[in-house]
């Protein structure tokens, strides 16, 4: 009975478990796509087209009689892929920038970096989003003798536009360590201000770091769905969430509701698994070192 | 015992800070400095235990910091074996960066969080250069000379009790072979019953070892039981030193007679009309002592 | 003991957490009484439960706490499982209590003489005229001066001492019966300490009011307490007048403690102190809790709960007490 007990406690209540499962089954959705799909999501068939749910597509067709069951669970590759990738880029940098901007604490540098993200976070993220994709153009770049594809420089955006959040937060839990008795035992090692900061500082900045990324995972998902929705993003016929909308807005009407409803659902059901995750890993962190004895007896 | 040349010497110490106001005021700062520490002129004998009594504000914190080097002072130099520490190069500053080590009062936050007992003693080995095997001989010699069992190397700080953590901060001073340890109201944070044996222990290296100590505490009582010596520190000045039984018998300094007042005296304080429990009024603006204290406790703020 | 009606009656008092799916007490029957008037000390250290009866007294428990068994009498009415609206006209009103950290216990945003005010307001029918004289009645009675200019000021503005005895004007602003003081100068300088500690007892003459003093500082409690309750893992180990308890203890954890505590006076050398470690809470206890480190103990401390041991106004858990 403990032993559910921890594991549930793992990811900070029935909540977040719930969370997780949910994310579980993305990611295996996600890995697994061309072993899951009953059919394949680019397969074209005009007799099929604008099937309703039935035994043979169980999510139906789309207006090009692609079976939508495999484009939802195809799709959730294309959102995984650009949120996670997102995510990483985020973190690498925004991590790296917060602990830089901690090691050079006192001086003008420190300040031009914050003033920097501030102004950068200061925009609306969606607006950025949108901004930077309608700057940069969606089709693949050409840069040199590398070529860059649509959906490598949407998710590149996305992660840049990532890291003045996560450098403040690292950079505000990496003062606040920094303050501790602990490091200052380190100093008197002689041990040098940057080891320091790797090794002692960092791995006490991470929970809130963790907490964030799951959250802004959800936030990836939904950006890249709006983002694609404006058609600014992955194109056509690569299924994603988005663009699956986006071509359904024509048939809102009309009465063809499993062409938005199920590419709908699986970004709300996504995004909700990701926040719930996200809400129950920060309380599994936030009180992690307190325990109930703490109280004054 | 007298040395010719003094252990370890503080030379009129200063540490200020600088009120930051507005922009404008950065550049006409002059009225604006606080003193933390005002001067401050100390001779520890090798092998003494120095008690360093105040309250809060009076700047002994700061000071304990000066003293290990974590902070630089404003002005005045620190004296080590006859050498001003500020002429060492580089290999001298290193050694002395381990001969004076801190034990540190909030044992909640004096542990890394994440390390174990024994990787937060192994790394502390790893920085004088010793690993391996003979590091993990040192780290059993160092749980015993504190008392503390083995089996708590491999536990978290969170699963040890606040006297346990304090030991384990006191090996890991001593891994660095200090000649100094200087301890920050080590015992504040634990209960009376307890706080014994970790005076005891800080005692018990003194004579073994014979690591200087400098004790740093806002109880007069417990300086008075192990200290060969105490100074009273008071808005960043030392006002009083001495022997404790000169000090608590026959004090010079008002403040010092202040202190001795306000100490609470059980049943004998019963009796009340004797010392400052008295008054029970805020003390009078017009006594200098009080406006020091006052301006220390702003001081603190910074 | 007092044979008027107690003003307070805490009667067999269980308070427990649940730790990992199981209740794990704190406090394991505790039983004390304030009689009006009375000035009662609670000393114990960390792990006592001195602090959890305390605050169990006026509901204020942590989360994750429950009273599980016993009474809490105030004026012959059980507080135990009173409805909040009921409990609320308690607090504050009949029953208040002073805190260690004064700067937590205030509003920062908010005047002290607002705070007051709004306190004395919401307790009593008072007009806002006369309500102002008595703030600043109170701030001079707490040993504020200048207290309508300081009325203004913020808790930030003033220093630790001044804010304790700011925050004891509010304690007392509704002419409580009793006054709750967990720790109040545990955070306070030594001076300052002496100070508040003198406010405190001149306040309670003044007003009448019964006190329960919480503190691990046994030198404070002998100072101003009349009577003092001893509490070892969760339970009174003994209790009785406070020159009784300082002179001529009669249990073995009371000596021991008292031996500890550091004195000007004494002699230099190794501080007296106690071996091990109180019980961690929730640990299953057989025999006396203070056997493991007793000097004392003798084989059935370990194996059986000590019985009570009584005479005229001392009472003391002990199989060696007699």
């Amino acid at each position: 009975m403990n032993r559910v007990r921890r594991f549930v406690g793992a990811f900070g209540g029935p909540a977040g478990l719930a969370g997780a499962c949910i994310v579980a089954a993305l990611l295996l959705a996600a890995v697994f796509a061309p072993l899951i799909a009953p059919y394949d999501p680019l397969a074209v068939s005009i007799l099929d087209k604008l099937l309703p749910p039935d035994d043979v597509f169980l999510l139906g067709t789309d207006q090009s009689g692609r079976d939508i069951l495999s484009r939802v669970i195809w799709g959730a590759r294309a959102s995984l892929t650009v949120s996670g990738s997102a995510v990483v880029i985020g973190v690498i940098c925004g991590v790296s920038i917060g602990m830089f901007a901690t090691y050079v604490r006192g001086g003008w540098l420190e300040q031009a970096i914050m003033r920097v993200l501030e102004a950068v976070s200061a925009i609306p993220l969606l607006i950025w989003a949108i901004a930077l994709v309608g700057i940069f153009g969606v089709r693949d770049a050409e840069i040199g003798p590398f070529t860059v594809s649509s959906e490598f420089k949407l998710l590149a955006l996305l992660g840049l536009l990532y890291i003045p959040t996560l450098a403040r937060l690292t950079y505000i839990s990496a003062l606040g360590e920094a303050k501790q008795s602990y490091v200052a035992a380190r100093r008197l090692q002689g041990v040098g201000e940057f080891r320091i900061l790797f090794s002692d500082v960092l791995p006490n900045c991470l929970s809130p770091v963790i907490v964030q990324a799951t959250l802004l995972l959800a936030i990836g998902i939904i950006v890249e769905a709006a983002v694609s929705f404006v058609g600014l993003g992955i194109q056509p016929p690569t299924p994603s969430w988005g663009n699956m909308l986006a071509s359904a807005r024509t048939y809102l009407i009309s009465g063809e509701w499993w062409l938005s409803v199920f590419p709908g659902a699986a970004i709300s059901l996504t995004v909700i698994g990701f926040n719930l995750l996200g809400d129950g890993l920060r309380d599994r962190f936030d009180p992690r070192h307190s325990t109930s004895m703490s109280y004054a007896t | 015992m007298a040395e010719a040349e003094p252990f370890f010497e503080l030379r009129d110490i200063r540490k200020d800070y600088l009120l930051r106001r507005g922009l404008l005021q950065r550049f006409t700062d002059s009225a604006r400095r606080v003193s933390a520490v005002d001067g401050v002129t100390l001779a520890i004998e090798r092998g003494a235990i120095f008690g360093l009594v105040g309250e809060s504000g009076c700047g002994k914190s700061t000071l304990a910091q000066v003293i290990v080097r974590l902070i630089e002072p404003t002005s005045g130099s620190i004296v080590y074996q006859g050498r001003d520490v500020a002429s060492f190069d580089a290999a001298e500053r290193r050694a002395f960066r381990h001969a004076v080590q801190m034990v540190f009062q909030d044992t909640g936050t004096s542990l890394n969080p994440r390390k174990r007992i024994r990787v937060a003693l192994g790394e502390a080995l790893k920085a004088r250069g010793v690993a391996g095997a003979e590091a993990d001989l040192e780290i059993a010699a160092l749980m015993d000379q504190v008392g503390l069992d083995a089996v708590m190397l491999g536990r978290y700080p969170h699963e040890l009790s606040g006297g346990q953590r304090q030991r384990v901060g006191i090996a890991r001073a001593l891994a660095m072979r200090p000649e100094i340890l200087v301890a920050d109201e080590p015992v504040s944070a634990l209960d009376v019953s307890l706080q014994g044996q970790i005076v005891n222990l800080l005692r018990d290296l003194n004579e073994r070892l014979g690591v200087t100590i400098v004790l740093i505490s806002h109880d007069l009582a417990v300086v008075a039981r192990i200290c060969t010596e105490i100074g009273v520190m008071n808005a960043g000045r030392i006002v009083e030193r001495g022997a404790p039984s000169e000090v608590l018998s026959r004090p010079k300094d008002p403040y010092t007679q202040t202190l001795l007042d306000s100490v609470p005296r059980g049943l004998a304080g019963r009796k009340r009309g004797s010392g400052a429990a008295a008054a029970g009024w805020e003390p009078q603006a017009a006594e200098p002592d009080a406006e020091r204290r006052r301006s220390a406790s702003i001081a603190q703020e910074f | 003991m007092t044979q008027a009606k107690p003003l307070l009656h805490v009667d067999g008092l269980h308070i427990g957490f649940k730790i990992g799916g199981e209740w794990r007490d704190v406090v394991r029957g505790v039983n004390l009484r304030v009689a009006p008037g009375e000035v009662v000390g609670l000393v114990g250290e960390s792990g006592s439960g001195k602090s959890l009866t305390a605050l169990s007294v006026l509901q204020l428990l942590p989360r994750g706490a429950r009273i599980r068994d016993g009474r809490i009498d105030f004026e012959g009415e059980d507080l135990v499982g009173l409805s909040r609206r009921a409990m609320n006209e308690r607090r504050g009103r009949d029953i208040a209590m002073i805190f260690q950290d004064p700067l937590t216990a205030l509003n920062p945003v908010i005047p002290i003489g607002r705070q007051i005010y709004d306190s004395m307001r919401t307790h009593q029918s008072i007009g806002h005229k006369a309500a102002l004289d008595r703030i600043e009645q109170l701030l001079d009675m707490v040993g504020i001066r200048h207290p309508r200019e300081r009325m203004r000021a913020y808790p930030h503005e003033l220093s630790g001492g001044m804010r304790q005895r700011v925050m004891t004007a509010l304690a007392v602003s509704s002419n409580p019966k009793l006054l709750i003081a967990d720790e109040p100068t545990t955070a306070l300088d030594v001076t300052v300490q002496a100070q508040v500690i003198g406010m405190l007892d001149r306040i309670r003459r003044e007003l009448g009011l019964a006190v329960l003093f919480i503190s691990h500082n046994l030198d404070l409690i002998a100072e101003i307490c009349d009577r003092v309750y001893v509490m070892y893992a969760g339970k009174v180990v003994e209790s009785s007048r406070v020159e009784t308890v300082f002179m001529a203890p009669r249990h073995p954890y009371t000596r021991q403690l008292l031996r500890c505590v550091p004195r000007l006076d004494g002699e230099p050398g190794p501080m007296p102190t106690i071996p091990g470690l109180p019980p961690r809470i929730g640990e299953g206890l057989v025999g006396c809790p203070f056997a493991p480190r007793c000097e004392e103990a003798q084989a059935r401390c370990h194996t059986s709960a000590p019985p009570i041991w009584r005479s005229p106004g001392h009472v003391a858990v002990c199989w060696e007490a007699a």
